[in-house]
């Protein structure tokens, strides 16, 4: 491809004056660059340092939505956290599972969505807060739901999950108890009761 | 002193490129955004309703009773003031117009805006719904909205090539934010064990019931899965340093042409469709920096 001559403003081959303007114009962008470039590094690792400079760069980065937030840059490590999840309720006489969410065609945006909406709810029980994480659940319920039914959220095996990771307790489970006319959502408590059944025995004295 | 070592930065940056340069970038960027608002279109009805579980008024109790409202204060969007899933609707369907008015040259910068503030505005109403694909093209679209694309003498003279700076810091924004991306994603899959064990492959789509294209016969492959999965590590140090640093066009051209190939592996693989695309173009931005390598003209694609 040939080189171009004919310019009318900053012609080719002949370097361009840098002005003022040029100048602030190139430190906003450098500093757009680093405030981007660590909020990406954020979602690998994030030190106390990048931590502050998040928390100023904040409002900067969520009204452009220039920031990643939580979702991780790369794309896989293959581990449990990468596992696709279902949420389902279930009755104690029907094998069939019911799932909460409405098929879609896998691997698009609209299957993503329904993904990072579970990973929301997940991360919500990982962090003890049950009561925020059924607050996300009971738009879902279906009409069609009764007292004593279950929903379980399950993280679906892979080809490189362990059988440890596939045969680990579903990362939420919760019983629905009518209660004046609207759902509660009470999660069974299975990690705290699991760890209770390690302890010894108590002997007798 | 500190402007002697900031002006050839400066210069970089500020110098002139034609709008040629531009063009096949804003063309490819509207159509992936066309068809990333279309695919919107598919699931608006689920989580925006009244009484549904990602409506404005289920958010705010949510966000009340959680102690966070503070912290997402910023992520501002009007769409938080409807729960009428036909406006997110209405909404959607303006939005690919914008999108392919875009595509075709309309409006120049201005739809260019506000197509941004489009995506923006979507983005910032789905939250933590949002994801890779929402930053990388809301980071893109703001990069070549700063292009103006005119020719000074409204395109009477056939020898103008509509070089203004704005060309020059859009195409050079966009390659860097898309040198940034690529860059991070891989060092941030170094850190996996899975890519240096030969199984990253096989990890980019074990979630197979959440990927369009299910190839775990030809990932069981013990070959095929080790080849691919070093290709993908090795794909993008190398074709990032050849676009930007191969002395010949041919080297430049190979460079692009192995980040295109990561994208489609990252894509078909990964089912990351909107993402890779983004990627792939803003790897075209690189090879467009240098202005020898811009084409003269570009008679297929709009003025």
């Amino acid at each position: 491809m040939s080189k171009r001559s004919n310019d009318d403003s900053g012609a080719e081959g002949r370097p361009l004056a840098v002005t003022g303007i040029h100048r602030i114009v190139t430190l906003a962008v450098l500093v757009h660059l680093v405030v981007v470039g660590m909020s990406i590094v954020s979602t690998v690792g994030q030190s106390q340092t990048t931590a502050t400079w998040m928390m100023l760069a904040g409002p900067y980065l969520q009204a452009t939505h220039f920031g990643l937030d939580e979702t991780p840059i790369y794309i896989t490590h293959g581990k449990r956290v990468d596992q696709p999840r279902t949420l389902s309720i279930e009755r104690s006489d029907e094998t069939r599972r019911r799932s909460l969410l409405p098929a879609r065609w896998a691997g698009m945006g609209s299957d993503d969505r329904q993904q990072r909406m579970l990973r929301a709810v997940e991360s919500l029980v990982d962090a003890d807060q049950p009561s925020l994480a059924a607050h996300l659940i009971a738009p879902l319920i279906p009409p069609v739901a009764r007292d004593g039914d279950i929903i379980v959220m399950r993280r679906e095996p892979t080809l490189l999950s362990s059988a440890e990771d596939d045969t680990s307790p579903p990362p939420y489970r919760a019983h629905l108890v009518s209660k004046d006319e609207d759902w509660s959502i009470v999660q069974w408590p299975e990690t705290r009761l699991t760890a209770a059944s390690d302890l010894p025995e108590p002997t007798a004295p | 002193m500190m402007a002697r070592c900031f002006d050839p930065v400066a210069r970089w940056w500020c110098t002139p490129l034609p709008a040629h340069a531009v063009r096949p970038i804003r063309f490819a960027l509207a159509v992936i955004t066309a068809a990333y608002f279309a695919d919107g279109m598919v699931d608006a009805g689920d989580w925006f309703g009244v009484g549904q579980t990602h409506s404005s008024s289920q958010i705010a109790e949510f966000l009340s009773l959680a102690g966070i409202g503070e912290a997402v204060s910023a992520s501002i969007s009007p769409l938080f003031l409807t729960e009428s899933t036909g406006v997110y609707q209405v909404y959607l369907g303006l939005s690919i117009a914008l999108a392919l008015g875009m595509a075709v040259g309309v409006g120049g910068r201005y739809v260019k805006v506000a197509v941004w503030l489009a995506v923006v505005f979507w983005s910032n109403r789905l939250l933590w719904l949002s994801g890779l694909a929402e930053t990388s093209l809301s980071l893109s679209l703001a990069s070549i909205a700063i292009a103006a694309e005119t020719r000074p003498d409204g395109g009477r003279s056939s020898s103008n090539s509509g070089r203004s700076t704005s060309n020059g810091l859009s195409v050079r924004l966009l390659a860097v934010q898309a040198s940034l991306l690529i860059g991070l994603t891989w060092l941030g899959m170094a850190a996996g064990d899975v890519w240096w064990d030969g199984t990253g492959a096989i990890a980019l789509n074990a979630p197979t019931t959440n990927r369009t294209i299910d190839w775990t016969d030809w990932l069981m492959v013990t070959t095929v899965h080790d080849v691919l999965t070093t290709v993908l590590m090795v794909l993008p140090p190398l074709g990032l340093a050849l676009a930007w640093l191969a002395a010949s066009h041919r080297g430049a051209y190979a460079g692009l042409g192995m980040l295109w190939i990561w994208a489609a592996l990252l894509a078909l693989f990964g089912s990351v469709w909107i993402h890779a695309a983004i990627l792939a173009t803003g790897s075209l931005a690189i090879v467009l920096t240098r202005d020898s390598m811009v084409p003269s003209s570009s008679p297929t694609l709009p003025q």
